[in-house]
């Protein structure tokens, strides 16, 4: 167990966060543009899923480290804080790898067949043709699943803040690394 | 026992004498042309756009009709004609079908059909030949090409009817028929395909 986070965890840590809000008012944005803003419209779509395919590797590399360099000694909370905070965590792991992937297989069923093209450069071929009963599955779990990670991270977040109120270095390990 | 793509390509002589009994007509000469009639039960007509010169959008017209005259020993005189009904067009985006059926688009309220009418150019095969004339859509008139290729014969597992698959595509100007909304975002250059299943027997 290393006595504080690396560099590379932080950073990977607020790159990810940063992330996950941008797509998700960028998704808001998306879906409530009109068709009148037709240009605006397939730009953010695509911006969208290709900063959420963006997380997959990004997910894979901070489980990676996390794996290799571990996690700083937990600070003094009660025994059942500290259990919370880690199911808090693990669902949050989960959820950040769960919703990218729903969304890039919903926009695989989706019955419009638009391609997703990383960044407008890289063509990323779907794994499986338009599907509208599959579609109809997996885009209320991509969404449900995206609230459900941002709700989290909130709740992780205003969490951090209070321990941090409270004195304790939660916080401050993640920003600043000591 | 699997087939070389080549031998499941039907001869010309076996596709004149398969589309004989086509549509319960009485029996023609050998050698006359058949007349093919399809619409949106047997087949189906697509305009595929594209998007910022890397993504594709697809639509459909779920009403048109469609006249094939085909000697299959002179696919030079082959003839089509096909009406669609504009204000049919499907998509599977909510709102796209509306924004195409508007004014900006194919304007399907004032313009509500478009007509093609097309000959044979010379020099085609039966397998692929080319039908060129005139399209008419919102009210403009431009020269059209069909590529249309006749794809090897099967049998539908279903009812067990011998068919042929048909398949044709060509390319317009979308801005040649006065559509020049959204010029940042779609493409000029629209392809129509259409694919049917010809019953021959």
């Amino acid at each position: 167990m290393q006595a504080v986070w690396s560099v590379a965890q932080r950073r990977l840590h607020w790159a990810m966060a940063a992330l996950v809000f941008v797509n998700f008012l960028l998704a808001l944005v998306m879906v409530a543009l009109p068709l009148s803003a037709l240009l605006a419209k397939i730009l953010t779509y695509q911006l969208h899923k290709s900063l959420g395919l963006l997380l997959i590797p990004l997910w894979a590399w901070r489980l990676w480290l996390l794996a290799r360099r571990g996690r700083p000694a937990p600070v003094a909370l009660p025994a059942w804080q500290h259990s919370a905070a880690r199911l808090g965590q693990t669902v949050l792991y989960a959820l950040l790898i769960a919703v990218p992937v729903l969304g890039f297989l919903s926009a695989a069923a989706a019955p419009i067949g638009v391609e997703t093209v990383f960044f407008l450069i890289l063509p990323i071929p779907h794994p499986f043709p338009p599907d509208q009963a599959l579609y109809d599955v997996l885009r209320p779990l991509h969404q449900g699943a995206a609230w459900g990670l941002v709700l989290l991270a909130l709740g992780h977040g205003a969490l951090a803040i209070h321990h941090h109120r409270h004195g304790l270095p939660i916080l401050r390990l993640m920003w600043r690394g000591r | 026992m699997m087939m070389k793509p080549n031998q499941l390509l039907m001869p010309r002589r076996a596709l004149a004498g398969a589309v004989l009994p086509l549509l319960g007509l009485a029996p023609l000469p050998a050698r006359a042309a058949r007349v093919f009639r399809f619409d949106q039960s047997q087949g189906k007509l697509e305009f595929i756009a594209r998007h910022l010169m890397v993504l594709t959008s697809t639509g459909q017209f779920s009403r048109f009709s469609c006249e094939l005259i085909l000697d299959p020993e002179k696919p030079e005189t082959a003839r089509v004609a096909v009406q669609v009904e504009t204000g049919s067009i499907t998509h599977a985006y909510p709102g796209a079908a509306d924004l195409l059926r508007s004014a900006a688009y194919f304007d399907a309220e004032r313009w509500p059909l478009a007509r093609f009418s097309g000959r044979a150019a010379p020099g085609g095969r039966i397998e692929a030949f080319d039908l060129a004339g005139p399209l008419e859509m919102r009210g403009v008139t431009q020269p059209f090409t069909l590529q249309a290729k006749l794809a090897r014969r099967r049998r539908d597992a279903a009812t067990g009817a011998e068919i042929v698959d048909c398949t044709a595509r060509g390319e317009i100007s979308r801005t040649a028929f006065g559509m020049v909304s959204d010029m940042a975002a779609t493409g000029d250059r629209v392809q129509l395909a259409v694919s049917v299943s010809l019953v021959i027997g």
